[in-house]
């Protein structure tokens, strides 16, 4: 409990240098003020509400999101390399609303965002029928093996739009890169929402994950209903996942990485160590995005290429570590 | 008080059929062992009972009651299920474990009862595991490993346990002590035990019924003088043998010959 209150901490305090923080950096009375008080001629005001605030909260919810569902799909699949990135979820959600950004790019940005939260239903359900079929059914290997497939298919259906569509180009970019920067708050409060209520969602399932997490069997003899549990997790992996991707595009490891050091750090259930994995998320893909919008200046490192350089070199030593996983791999 | 039986049950899976028009009724408050060569689907039997697999046709019943239609919930408040090398999540203690087993007592307004902490308690110390209840399951010996997954079932607080298997990859010790508690179980708090053995002598010691599984079906029950006679094992298993009388126990000793030819 202790670890999970400095958790809270750690987090705050990002939040505070991420509104801080930038090309011009402002102390923490200007920042203060600016909450506070909404003056149209204070022009730093003016810049902290309209692209810090923002991107902040986007980094904040996005983080949050991208962890709890590498989280919930660690446990859905027993499987310690599931994650909404190496599974090809946040590999459909991008595809599908980037295919709709190129050839509709009159439809506006909620039919793009259903597209997002689509194309993660899609993919979980492409995994999932591959990885269910023939030998070894359901098998770790299998997963991943799929998992992988179709990340590598979506990815260059996505990549194939950028050859097709010059003009959408930037939009295109921004997602396939991963960017907290530049969204309208009014465009990405409904999948603030979503996002939301999703992470909240996970608290009343909590006791049956822990069950669930001891296996099939073990949960289906202590009466979890195991079926309907799984597919509540399923559809909150996809609101997660969506939701994130939509609102900051394709960014990587944090799904993967960030359940792994919570499990490191927390006792193993469920009701804390997904709060663990919310706030860790939160603060990773937050320091991400600061160091991203202040080493290159004035040009900004996209915060999915950031999280990559923080992530591999802390998953590579991970495993190191590990020998190799995990124990229940 | 929970009785459980099979009536008329058929079920496998995709294509092959496993259990056929199978009859069976397991003893109230005693240990029943079910035994049988392997794919003779003595597990698939007993998975059937715990209502894991849902039948072809026929039923399985708890209290007379078919129980794929009862909440499975309230089966879980009569019947616990230790399914054959369950893996534990990494980092689990043991007293987390135990507490798994009070998942059907809880509920959305009542999370952890004093109830729940009394009973996790008494699990650990009928099993011997008060002293390594932080340790992580992880960490412990294959024989207390097991222990720990039936303190989870005692936690559980049924009339019913079943088990699969419950001492596969534990040395002689190791096995005997899992038994030993089972019978402590059965005995002094009156569970009814159902478990897949196939040790034929240990099941012989510890059964108070035992149940001959071959193709599908039961080919005999009764009591191990009954089941297990040189006639019998050769049906069943296809083992050539000699039946003797365990100098010790008076419960029947098979010696099998395998390719040596009898003296």
């Amino acid at each position: 409990m202790t670890r999970l209150v400095m958790m809270l901490v750690l987090l705050l305090a990002s939040l505070w240098l991420s509104l801080m923080a930038g090309a011009v950096w402002y102390g923490p009375s200007t920042v203060g003020h600016a909450l506070l008080s909404a003056s149209p001629t204070d022009v730093q005001g003016l810049v902290i509400r309209t692209t810090r605030v923002p991107r902040t909260l986007v980094a904040l919810v996005a983080g949050a999101c991208l962890a709890v569902a590498g989280g919930v799909m660690q446990t859905l699949t027993r499987n310690p390399l599931a994650s909404p990135g190496l599974l090809g979820v946040n590999a459909g959600a991008l595809f599908v609303m980037v295919m709709l950004v190129s050839l509709w790019p009159g439809a506006g940005v909620s039919l793009w965002y259903g597209g997002a939260f689509a194309g993660a239903a899609l993919a979980a359900l492409l995994v999932w029928a591959v990885a269910m079929r023939g030998q070894a059914s359901g098998g770790p290997l299998k997963l991943v093996l799929a998992g992988a497939a179709i990340t590598a298919l979506f990815t260059s259906f996505s990549q194939a739009m950028l050859v097709i569509d010059q003009q959408g180009l930037d939009t295109v970019l921004f997602w396939l890169a991963g960017s907290v920067a530049g969204r309208p708050l009014a465009e990405v409060t409904p999948l603030m929402g979503v996002a939301l209520v999703a992470l909240f969602a996970c608290r009343p399932l909590a006791r049956s994950m822990n069950v669930l997490a001891a296996g099939e069997a073990i949960a289906r003899g202590v009466g979890v209903g195991v079926a309907r549990l799984q597919l509540l997790m399923v559809v909150l992996v996809i609101l997660l996942a969506g939701s994130s991707v939509a609102m900051a595009g394709n960014i990587a490891f944090v799904g993967l990485i960030v359940p792994h050091i919570a499990r490191r750090l927390l006792p193993v259930d469920h009701r804390i160590w997904l709060a663990g994995c919310a706030l860790m998320g939160a603060t990773l893909l937050l320091l991400a995005d600061v160091i991203g919008r202040t080493v290159i200046l004035p040009r900004e490192i996209p915060i999915g290429v950031m999280t990559a350089l923080i992530g591999a070199p802390l998953f590579i030593t991970l495993v190191r570590r590990q020998g190799g996983g995990h124990g229940r791999a | 008080m929970a009785t459980v039986s099979a009536r008329a049950l058929t079920l496998g899976y995709q294509h092959q059929r496993i259990l056929d028009e199978l009859d069976v009724v397991l003893p109230e408050r005693q240990i029943s062992v079910l035994v049988g060569s392997n794919g003779c689907g003595k597990s698939t039997l007993l998975k059937a009972l715990a209502r894991l697999l849902s039948p072809w046709s026929g039923e399985v019943c708890l209290n007379g009651v078919d129980i794929q239609t009862r909440p499975t919930r309230e089966v879980a408040r009569l019947l616990s299920l230790l399914p054959q090398h369950p893996v534990a999540p990494e980092g689990m203690t043991v007293r987390q474990l135990v507490s798994l087993g009070r998942y059907p007592h809880q509920s959305w307004i009542n999370q952890w009862s004093r109830e729940d902490a009394r009973q996790v308690e008494r699990a650990l110390t009928r099993t011997g595991l008060v002293d390594m209840a932080e340790r992580g399951v992880d960490s412990l010996s294959g024989g207390q490993r097991q222990r720990a997954w039936i303190a989870m079932a005692v936690a559980q607080d049924t009339p019913l346990m079943l088990l699969d298997e419950p001492t596969s990859f534990l040395d002689l010790t190791h096995q005997m002590e899992v038994l030993d508690l089972l019978r402590d179980l059965n005995r002094q708090e009156g569970k009814t035990v159902v478990m897949v053995l196939h040790d034929l002598n240990l099941a012989c010691r510890y059964a108070d019924h035992m149940v001959a599984v071959c193709r599908g079906r039961v080919h005999i029950q009764g009591t191990p003088s009954e089941v297990v006679t040189r006639e019998q094992v050769k049906e069943v298993f296809g083992l050539s043998c000699r039946i003797i009388q365990d100098p010790f126990f008076h419960t029947p000793l098979c010696i099998p010959f395998g390719r040596d030819a009898p003296p």
